[in-house]
């Protein structure tokens, strides 16, 4: 069947034969009209809130400036969120266990190095949720810490972060972590050994815990199926019952790092690699999207310049993608991608290289364009579902971002010229700052192999 | 307990004359919708020496088609605001989108434009060949839990079509033509072999209009007979070593089930599905609150049952060993505490907590209409009639505790036990 066809119709731009497409206008886009609702609850807590009718859900995301960075040793912020569902002043961990999910409701952890977050999903039926939200605001709030259940987990915290460390990409990440925030605390190992878990008792977790959880010391999101009074009253019952009155100190400032190369030797088919530049613009600079457009311009989808050099002209990757990872301090931009063992270095130089050329020459109008396209795309989808807009709300509001932030970013992206992202990249990267990272077997190198078109 | 209030919207449906079967849930909270045409042809359907053909056909889709250019398709859908990706299961080789409702027509122009014409050509095939062998070793060599599971679905699955890896085993790969992905294309891509799955913001007729402008000229074409991959006739107990380095110390374990299609009746399918949630998932799941919690005699539990196979399915538990517990004598307490559970019906408790958490996932799957088109194209790849879906609830609730004790005296049974004990290749020598 294929013999009937006529040569692929280079000319008809980016269409190509599509009759539907005529006529199109791309500049035209669905507006994002998010309501967002902002407030502090009486005990100090930060509000944000969407209500969506749609589906009878509710969620609730609470976000601790609990993270690893905010206490030493590192291992003492997971152990206490880890610690949270083993059993609280009212029920033993069995009988939480067996209430919540009765209800169905399903509890999430994440320890990170600025957070610890705790989310709720429940069904809105107030013969759920009112129980579902009790359980949560009882293990977030009245923790009994039992010490058994610490050495259990302790013993599963060791074997975890073990087995993690010896994953490629983990160790490439935090092999950079440790040149680029040297002597800082995002630089800390994460792995927990044993050794530092034994100092550890259920008091350090009490006292971290009455600190960090306190209701001063966390930001929540709501969204879902119930309206802002209901919201208000469920965010003033949770806020009341955590502890009082703490906030986190201010971190100290990122290190001077200078470039560096880091090669670990490590058994496998494939190397990861990972090249990373600190960067010091916080997420509501203004200068922070021009950023983001050259983030996508360079690593993000299959049109990105590095998706097509890796792997649409020469197949040698199947992924290869950049993230731009602002923190509370300081941050960095990370590109990683996976390759066969000899490709290793030449692989590092054609990045370093691409990586160059952008900054010294900036995007071009359309990869601008085709970048700001795939943001606002991907921020629809985004904002449409409930879970990934709480996840969303739950960063910027990390990020102090204004209230309209996700109703005006796609006019802030549009209005950026090739030039004005050349020039934020040229004062913002510097490049001899950068860390290249590879974990994998070792072999003799050689160049890339020609490309194929 | 009080009953969640029902979501209202259900599944529609129509068919083409050439067979394109389309299943629609409208959808309205936002402008957009979920478009996924989903091919009935997967890894199960490849036959030996050509594993690895569907999704690596899947690869050079969009290589050009007689409207568009290759690589032209990614581009386009990522400017309408879509996010381009392409899947291959063992049952079914997909394409999905999600983008505003009102780029529907241009998807479905240039979905139905790769049905009849995509190209194939020699230029891009080894290109595509090449990334496919780096997935595999990103995904799967690379990565010593995952060449465990590859070993162990050989194991659990046996002379099934569903023992074949759906990435492709590397001898077959590398002896891969562009002419058998050709050949693939021209057996399987036809509209009688296909479903369209729609979630979004539009109704029935709308997209009864667009659908045939586009899918309707395109013919039907007879298909080769195939049959459905059942469990071995004589299946008896098996088990295997793996010594990997860097490989967690463990123990997978399968035990051969029926899937939804395969039940003996609706009501036995559905019991099915709550095995996991009754063994290991949340913290109040016997399994997990004996071993994990109160022995620990494992780190880590996790059971999976995937309902929606043309074929048999399997029940698999994934388990991590504590310090100083072997996986042997770790896969001997599994075993013990599941013949223990086969010994009577589950309390009535339990069998609460585990439709409770069915259910609301159920529920909360549908805040996202991409996973509700996929949970459609599942079914409807299988054989299955997503229009019953609506009646799913109903039929969960009515599960009693003595149809979990059926069951379980049935298939939780030692000649249908696969296991893999884990070792470190490192650690070894210890």
């Amino acid at each position: 069947m294929n013999d009937r066809i006529s040569p692929p119709p280079a000319a008809h731009g980016i269409y190509g034969g599509l009759l539907s497409a005529q006529g199109l206008d791309l500049q035209q886009r669905e507006a994002i009209r998010t309501k967002v609702h902002t407030w502090r609850t009486d005990a100090g807590t930060g509000v944000t809130f969407v209500e969506a009718r749609g589906l009878p859900i509710v969620d609730v995301v609470l976000c601790f400036n609990a993270g690893t960075a905010s206490v030493d040793p590192p291992s003492l912020a997971a152990l206490t969120l880890y610690m949270l569902d083993e059993g609280s002043l009212r029920f033993n961990a069995a009988e939480h266990a067996q209430r919540i999910e009765r209800l169905g409701a399903v509890v999430e952890k994440q320890i990170r190095h600025d957070h610890a977050t705790l989310s709720l999903r429940s069904v809105s039926t107030k013969a759920l949720l009112d129980p579902a939200i009790e359980l949560f605001t009882s293990l977030a709030a009245q923790p009994a810490f039992p010490a058994p259940a610490l050495e259990k987990i302790k013993r599963q915290l060791v074997l975890h972060d073990a087995a993690r460390a010896r994953q490629p990409v983990h160790r490439a990440r935090s092999e950079a972590y440790r040149h680029l925030f040297s002597g800082h605390p995002y630089g800390q190992p994460q792995g927990s050994t044993a050794q530092v878990l034994d100092a550890v008792t259920p008091a350090d977790l009490k006292a971290f815990h009455r600190r960090a959880y306190s209701a001063t010391n966390l930001e929540m999101v709501v969204v879902g199926d119930l309206s802002r009074i209901e919201a208000q009253a469920m965010a003033q019952r949770i806020s009341q019952a955590l502890p009082q009155g703490w906030a986190a100190a201010e971190l100290p400032a990122a290190p001077q790092t200078s470039g560096t190369t880091i090669n670990i030797e490590q058994a496998g088919a494939g190397n990861a690699v990972l090249l990373a530049l600190p960067i010091d613009v916080p997420a509501n600079d203004p200068e922070y999207l021009a950023l983001k457009l050259a983030c996508e311009v360079l690593s993000v989808g299959s049109d990105s310049r590095l998706m097509k050099a890796l792997r649409k002209h020469q197949g040698l990757t199947y992924d290869i993608y950049s993230q731009l990872v602002p923190k509370r301090v300081g941050g960095l931009f990370a590109i990683e991608w996976e390759i066969a063992p000899p490709y290793v270095k030449s692989s590092q130089a054609l990045v370093e290289a691409m990586l160059h050329d952008l900054v010294l020459h900036g995007p071009t109008e359309d990869e601008l364009q085709l970048a700001c396209q795939q943001l606002a795309g991907q921020l629809l989808r985004t904002v449409a579902q409930n879970k990934r807009l709480a996840e969303l709300l739950t960063e910027t509001t990390q990020q102090r971002q204004p209230a309209d932030h996700l109703n005006t970013y796609n006019e802030g992206l549009a209005e950026l010229t090739p030039e004005a992202v050349r020039d934020v990249l040229q004062r913002r990267f510097d490049l001899t700052r950068r860390v290249l990272v590879s974990v994998g077997p070792a072999a003799d190198q050689q160049p890339l192999p020609a490309s194929d078109q | 307990m009080t009953e969640p209030p029902k979501p209202t919207p259900s599944v529609q449906s129509f068919a083409l004359a050439n067979g394109l079967r389309v299943y629609l849930r409208e959808d309205r909270r936002a402008p957009l919708v979920s478009v996924q045409l989903w091919y009935h042809v997967g890894s199960i359907d490849e036959p030996d020496g050509h594993s690895g053909l569907s999704h690596a056909l899947e690869h050079l889709l969009f290589e050009g088609s007689s409207k568009l250019a290759s690589g032209q398709y990614s581009t386009l859908m990522t400017r309408l605001g879509g996010e381009p990706n392409a899947f291959t299961l063992e049952d079914a080789t997909v394409f999905p989108l999600t983008l505003p409702v009102s780029r529907l027509e241009i998807v479905l122009e240039a979905m139905a434009d790769t049905m009849a014409t995509a190209t194939l050509s020699d230029a891009p095939f080894a290109r595509e060949l090449a990334v496919v062998m780096a997935e595999r070793r990103v995904d799967i060599d690379n990565n010593p839990l995952a060449l465990a599971m590859e070993q162990h679905q050989l194991l659990a699955h046996g002379n099934s079509r569903y023992a074949t890896p759906v990435i492709g085993h590397p001898a077959d790969l590398h002896a891969m033509t562009p002419a058998a992905a050709r050949t693939w294309y021209q057996t399987w891509y036809h509209p009688n072999n296909a479903t369209l799955s729609v979630v979004g913001d539009i109704g029935l007729q709308p997209l009864q209009a667009l659908v045939a402008r586009h899918f309707a000229v395109i013919p039907a074409h007879r298909l080769p007979p195939r049959q459905t991959p059942v469990e071995d006739a004589e299946l008896t107990r098996r088990s295997q070593t793996v010594h990997l380095q860097g490989l967690r110390p463990g123990v997978i374990l399968s035990f051969n089930l029926p899937s939804q299609r395969t039940a003996t009746s609706n009501a036995q399918a559905h019991t099915l599905r709550l095995l996991p949630d009754l063994l290991s998932e949340g913290h109040a799941a016997t399994l997990r609150r004996l071993l994990v919690i109160d022995e620990q005699v494992l780190q880590g539990l996790k059971a999976t049952y995937q309902p929606y196979r043309r074929g048999d399915s399997l029940l698999t538990l994934y388990a991590f060993c504590s310090a100083h517990i072997t996986p042997e004598a770790a896969a001997d307490r599994l075993l013990a505490e599941i013949e223990r559970f086969r010994q009577q019906p589950p309390s009535i408790e339990a069998l609460q907590r585990a439709k409770a958490r069915l259910l609301a996932r159920q529920l909360f799957a549908r805040d996202a209409i991409a996973e509700q088109a996929h949970a459609i194209g599942r079914q409807a790849v299988c054989g299955l009639d997503p229009i019953a879906l609506d009646d799913e609830r109903a039929t969960l609730e009515a599960v009693t505790a003595e149809q979990v004790h059926q069951a379980a005296v049935a298939y939780l049974t030692a000649p249908r036990t696969a296991i893999t004990y884990m070792h470190d290749k490192e650690r070894a020598h210890e």
